[in-house]
């Protein structure tokens, strides 16, 4: 057997792994979208009502995580702990190489419950170039944080934020804001860098 | 540090390792070029068509805006939009968005420098590439979509990157293979040398048998080790030829002097006492004499003494010289010539080397024998009917001082043959003795073959 064939047969094996792989993998992700929509309904209708009927907003939930933890805000999401709606809030902070999340009960801000973790391994950050650079450019100052992209979003539709997280893509920073309007989940996207509204396409 | 700087100096002394680094560099080079022109060729060059493309959409627009009222302009701008599969169109004014988008977002760069932005596309999110154009009412946006483009781009890397790994595996390897290659042939060389080194002068270079330039090499090498051990056997010869030679006639030198002076006490030295004395002492400085000019001649290289010379003229002039001590042994002499005999050389060298050759048969040949010479166009052959000289002794004779032990008993030095090769070989020829059975020949030219 010539080196070339024993090559052949080497790339071959490694790619029909790959493909098996990649086919297992959709076919998970596929069977565990279909189960999660019919729930997605009926815990949007108790979020709505939980929302209309709060006394708090998101605004006063960061004031109270900022006064205790440091870091850039990059996720607040309403979820469900232990049958009571609390405000998960998740921050980075950069110069501590650290992940802090906290969550906050909806009715009256009480933290009930906090986590940190190290982003470091071995002195290596766990985050891309990526993360860090999305996470640094709304750290700048004039860009939009996520103060101003709740107040943007608020504006807007003048509804109930479910949730709202900094995500990135090639570069570009956004946020994207999950909004309960008439017990439909929606979707507004932010450009992080000019607090616009992100275009979308209108046909063809 | 400075360790893992020695191990690379240590490494890179190599040969293997040198030629290992520098393989896989070139080959790392040309493969990159290769990539380069490639991706130039296919996505450097959609990239810029789509640019070029899209700027004269720009420009077209920009035109249009010009010359048309401002609601055909917007007409027209609507139906480009909706018609136009390629490309993003949008318009937005004052008052309302118009076109492909929801909006025309701001802080993009003016045509032509592109700028990315993201675009909601369903539940897609997509990045587009594509400038504005600031009219008098209102905000050109043309771009197109940069998503395949991005893709096409990450999967050339990715292949640019695996190839490349994969060039500097394989260079690695076959560098490797390579150089080792070379190294084993040159290893054959340093053995060899080793062991000539250690004093083993039989020591010869393997050859593969190939004929490639490194078996050429051997072959050199192994020609030159065989000359140089034949020239340390003919020194080591000549030494202890000189020894063997030189201490008998020294001896009796020795000993006719000890008893000289032990009877000059009682009768004084004869003149005819002293006489054989000068004749062992004259033969001794002539053996001196004849090893330098030997010496001489075998180190000689200026022909400037060269000449036409008749060989007709020479051969008389050596048998006549030599026909007294001929006739004194019954021999006879026979002449063989040739009609043009006249060849470049020194005349009394050749004369030397005639003679010499004559005078040697004559020698050996015995009494009664029959001397013939003849002269050939490149030189001359000797042939004698005596008893010859044995095979195996035909390469010694050459050797300075070498005398066969038939020959012991007749007067010499063993310096007649090595003299005239010496002298047929500075003139560029050659000597060769072979049996007659029976007799000797020997054939002597003065001319390189090529050369006649």
């Amino acid at each position: 057997m010539t080196f070339k064939e024993k090559v052949g047969i080497i790339a071959t094996g490694l790619f029909t792994t790959g493909a098996m792989f990649t086919a297992l993998t959709s076919a998970l992700l596929l069977t565990s979208t279909a189960s999660y929509a019919k729930d997605k309904d009926h815990k949007d209708d108790i979020m709505r009502l939980a929302l209309q009927s709060s006394e708090t907003t998101m605004t006063q939930a960061i004031a109270a995580f900022r006064s205790n933890y440091a870091g850039t805000i990059v996720e607040i999401e309403l979820d469900d702990e232990d049958h009571m709606l609390v405000y998960e809030i998740k921050a980075i902070n950069l110069d501590a190489g650290e992940k802090h999340q906290a969550s906050y009960t909806l009715n009256n801000l009480t933290e009930v419950d906090y986590y940190h973790k190290s982003l470091k391994v071995l002195g290596f950050s766990k985050l891309d170039d990526e993360d860090i650079a999305a996470i640094e450019s709304v750290s700048q100052p004039g860009a939009v944080s996520i103060d101003k992209a709740i107040e943007i979003a608020n504006a807007h539709n003048s509804s109930h934020i479910e949730s709202i997280e900094l995500e990135h893509k090639r570069g570009l920073t956004y946020y994207e804001v999950d909004y309960i309007d008439n017990a439909n989940t929606k979707r507004l996207l932010i450009d992080a860098a000019t607090g616009e509204a992100i275009p979308s396409i209108n046909r063809k | 540090m400075a360790s893992a700087i020695d191990w690379w100096t240590a490494r890179f002394a190599s040969f293997a390792w040198r030629f290992t680094v520098l393989f896989t560099g070139i080959l790392l080079l040309l493969i990159s070029a290769i990539i380069f022109v490639l991706y130039q060729l296919s996505i450097g060059e959609i990239s810029r068509s789509k640019q070029q493309q899209l700027n004269l959409i720009a420009q077209q627009q920009q035109l249009l805006a010009g010359q048309l009222q401002y609601s055909e302009f917007l007409q027209q701008l609507s139906l480009q939009a909706e018609q136009s599969r390629d490309w993003i169109i949008a318009y937005q004014d004052s008052e309302e968005a118009l076109g492909d988008l929801s909006r025309v977002p701001s802080h993009l760069q003016d045509c032509p420098d592109l700028s990315s932005f993201l675009v909601s596309q369903g539940d897609d999110l997509r990045v587009y590439s594509g400038c504005i154009v600031t009219l008098a009412q209102g905000t050109l946006l043309v771009a197109f979509d940069e998503e395949d483009l991005y893709f096409l781009q990450q999967r050339f890397i990715n292949a640019s990157i695996v190839s490349l790994l994969l060039t500097i595996i394989l260079g690695g390897f076959s560098g490797r293979y390579l150089s080792k290659q070379l190294l084993k042939r040159i290893k054959g060389f340093n053995q060899a040398a080793a062991v000539v080194q250690s004093g083993n002068w039989s020591a010869r270079v393997p050859s593969t048998g190939r004929g490639d330039e490194f078996d050429i090499l051997a072959s050199n090498i192994n020609r030159m080790l065989t000359q140089l051990e034949h020239s340390f056997q003919a020194v080591s010869g000549v030494t202890d030829a000189i020894a063997h030679d030189l201490r008998t006639p020294l001896g009796r030198v020795r000993l006719t002097l000890e008893s000289a002076i032990e009877d000059a006490a009682h009768h004084p030295i004869k003149a005819e006492a002293l006489e054989p004395l000068l004749t062992e002492v004259d033969n001794i400085i002539h053996t001196f004499s004849s090893m330098l000019e030997l010496s001489r001649l075998e180190h000689k290289q200026a022909r400037s003494s060269f000449e036409q010379v008749n060989l007709n003229v020479i051969a008389e002039d050596a048998i006549e010289l030599l026909q007294p001590v001929a006739q004194d042994r019954h021999q006879t002499i026979d002449l063989e010539t040739t009609p043009t005999l006249t060849l470049l050389g020194d005349r009394s060298l050749i004369f030397r080397a005639l003679f010499n050759t004559l005078e040697n048969a004559s020698k050996y040949a015995g009494d009664g024998a029959t001397i013939q010479l003849s002269l050939q166009p490149t030189g001359f052959i000797v042939r004698d009917n005596g008893p010859g000289i044995p095979t195996e002794f035909h390469d010694k004779v050459f050797q300075r001082l070498y005398r066969l032990e038939s020959s012991r008993t007749t007067q010499g030095y063993g310096l007649g043959l090595p003299l005239i090769r010496a002298i047929a070989q500075f003139h560029g020829g050659d000597v060769t003795v072979s049996n007659l059975s029976p007799g000797l020949q020997v054939s002597v030219t003065l001319l390189q073959p090529a050369l006649t």
